[in-house]
């Protein structure tokens, strides 16, 4: 059990700055996940934790203790690996068995033949035996342990390396991108085991990916990365719902978020929403619809604006309609429940509705802007609860 | 098809004196020179060759002495080069470049090159004359710390960034868990190094005197000059057995030996 304390971490391979001074607190017991685009320099993060890279500058804390100094083995963290790195020629028992003969064994006992004669070294080895075989049966691999991971398939391969991080039982757990050699329906129920065992062990967990579902669906907090920098850390649902930066709203949600110049819009902004803001100010604004909060309506509806649809996805629980609307490049995606609205065709020409407050707007730079446009009825109940 | 002879043609050049030396290995003085030829002997002696090879000179003593120098040579060579081949392959430290090209220059250079600064070395360290000069001057060899460097180097980092975190120090990871993995390149590496040391005449005509520890090839040479004269059957009966023992090595470990030196290739 431990907390883990990130401060001003920084690390620069050649000139590139993978990390620019990054701080950090993840609570003990919590489900951590770094997630972002491939190269943002969150799998670079994790193994400064683990001691496995050091950093250029900047301290790590695990538990109470600063571990900038000390040697993997000696930190007290597991770390499951994306090729999951079991060894080759070894059985899968003995894979297991690796973290805690080296711990538990000395030099000595540890050497084959002559470790046998040392005292204690036979009851050692059926002590860890027997832990293995306990953790081999939690996780339902026990008819395996004699077998090689060659001979295994990816999935059970998959839980042999969580094994061997699990059997000598660390404070801090370490995943970098474990399920992403499984195929799509393996990595959903794997997902869901890995949900489990965290509750399970109510250790600390770390945990890396580039896919925002697993981020999603794992995790008490998601630390979102972006070329070496946190662009924010929350929550999954305040992540997804209020993001504080379009990177972000744009990373997270499938399909992903629509973003579109807010002076593509600025008629419809003044007519339907009321622009609370300059409207001459617009430029490089961008506004975020997701794409379940934009609802079609019947052309002509008030407060709405004008479209034709491109492609209709059926997905079976829902719906993927393409719209084009005026000046934008890209089309806008609605979701919609396959039964709701009008009969949808491509080419049909309709409208879109949006909530003023579900729109998301962001600066010029990027930034999310909080004062949102507003309409008529929120200044209403704003002003009667003043 | 014409692929196939030119293969087996040049397979026929190279055997050619191999079968020649068992041809003549069993026959009696009388046929070894008669103009006449043919592969087999008339009247075979095979029997009175091989037992005069095996009792005349101390043939089992040159094979003992064989098996002792290679197997020490190969010991020390795997336990140095594959620390060496591995700080090369997965270490950062400055100047880990220029060493490995000095390996590469090391590799280029034939051993004749050396032979008279090792000899000086033998002689001041005093060890002429014995085992340690025949095995000293190959514990390190350019040729293993660069093949176990290229199989090493296709290892995944992960797979040592595991072993760390599981306790093992650098040097546990080299032989527990980098060495076992290049088995094909050990045993390819293991192949080459016997052979060319159980078949080396060069140094050890250089740096031994007394005839008990001699290795196979300068044994067998002392042997014609000595006790056979032009007695050619028993001198070719003492080649076929110090050749023996490496071909049923080689045949035994054939399979690895290829997949060894074909290491990196489809990669």
């Amino acid at each position: 059990m431990a907390s883990i304390s990130l401060d001003g971490i920084g690390k620069s391979f050649g000139r590139t700055r993978v990390l620019k001074r990054i701080s950090l607190d993840i609570r003990d017991g919590e489900f951590l996940t770094l997630v972002g685009p491939s190269g943002c320099g969150k799998s670079t993060l994790l193994r400064i934790i683990a001691g496995l890279e050091l950093q250029d500058e900047g301290s790590v804390r695990i538990g109470d203790r600063a571990v900038d100094g000390l040697p993997p083995k000696a930190r007290d963290v597991a770390m499951v690996f994306q090729s999951y790195a079991l060894y080759p020629h070894m059985t899968v028992e003995r894979n297991m068995a690796v973290p805690l003969v080296m711990r538990r064994l000395g030099a000595l006992q540890r050497m084959p033949l002559v470790g046998r004669l040392a005292p204690g070294t036979e009851r050692m080895r059926a002590s860890i035996a027997a832990d293995v075989r306990k953790v081999a049966l939690a996780l339902g691999i026990e008819p395996l342990l004699a077998r090689k991971p060659g001979q295994l398939s990816g999935g059970q391969r998959q839980r042999v390396a969580v094994g061997r991080a699990m059997v000598r039982q660390p404070a801090v757990f370490l995943m970098d991108e474990p399920l992403s050699n499984l195929d799509a329906k393996l990595r959903v129920s794997m997902r869901a085991e890995i949900k489990e065992l965290h509750a399970k062990l109510g250790v600390t967990f770390v945990y890396v990916t580039h896919d925002q579902a697993e981020a999603m669906t794992l995790s008490d907090r998601v630390d979102l990365m972006i070329d070496g920098e946190l662009v924010q850390i929350a929550p999954p649902q305040v992540l997804y719902n209020d993001p504080d930066h379009v990177n972000v709203a744009a990373f997270v949600g499938s399909p992903s978020i629509n973003l579109v110049q807010a002076t593509a819009l600025s008629e419809w902004l003044a007519s339907a929403v009321r622009w609370a803001g300059d409207a001459g100010n617009l430029d490089g604004v961008t506004i975020g619809f997701r794409p379940e909060r934009l609802s079609i309506c019947n052309e002509g509806t008030a407060g709405s604006i004008a479209g034709r649809i491109r492609l209709v996805e059926h997905l079976g629980a829902d719906r993927y309609v393409h719209i084009d609307i005026a000046r934008t490049e890209r089309p806008l995606i609605v979701r919609t429940h396959p039964h709701d609205g009008p009969d949808l065709a491509p080419g049909a020409t309709i409208a879109l509705q949006a909530e003023p407050k579900d729109m998301l707007v962001f600066d010029a730079a990027g930034r999310r802007l909080r004062k949102r446009p507003c309409d008529a009825t929120e200044i209403l109940i704003a002003r009667s609860s003043a | 098809m014409a692929r196939h002879l030119l293969l087996l043609s040049s397979a026929a050049l190279l055997l050619g004196p191999l079968v020649w030396m068992v041809s003549l290995s069993l026959k009696p003085p009388g046929e070894i020179f008669r103009a006449s030829f043919s592969l087999l002997p008339e009247q075979w002696y095979a029997a009175e060759n091989y037992m005069r090879a095996l009792t005349v000179a101390p043939l089992p003593r040159f094979l003992s002495n064989g098996v002792i120098v290679c197997l020490t040579i190969l010991l020390c060579q795997i336990l140095i080069c594959a620390p060496i081949a591995y700080a090369l392959a997965k270490l950062q430290f400055r100047g880990r470049d220029a060493i490995f090209a000095l390996v590469l220059v090391g590799l280029l250079l034939p051993h004749q090159v050396l032979a008279l600064p090792l000899f000086v070395l033998c002689w001041k360290l005093g060890i002429l004359d014995s085992y340690a000069a025949l095995v000293l001057p190959f514990i390190v060899s350019p040729f293993g710390i660069f093949l176990f460097r290229q199989f090493f180097k296709s290892t995944s980092d992960d797979l040592m960034h595991a072993a760390r975190l599981d306790g093992y120090s650098e040097l546990g990871i080299v032989f527990q868990i980098m060495l076992p993995l290049a088995r094909p390149a050990v045993i390819a590496f293991s192949i080459l190094s016997i052979t060319s040391h159980w078949n080396d005449l060069f140094w050890p005509l250089i740096a031994i005197r007394t005839e008990e520890l001699m290795p196979p090839a300068l044994g067998v040479i002392t042997f014609r000059n000595e006790e056979a004269g032009s007695d050619y059957g028993p001198l070719m009966a003492g080649a076929a057995i110090i050749l023996a023992p490496l071909l049923i090595a080689f045949l035994a470990a054939q399979r690895w030996f290829v997949e060894g030196l074909m290491l990196g290739s489809t990669k």
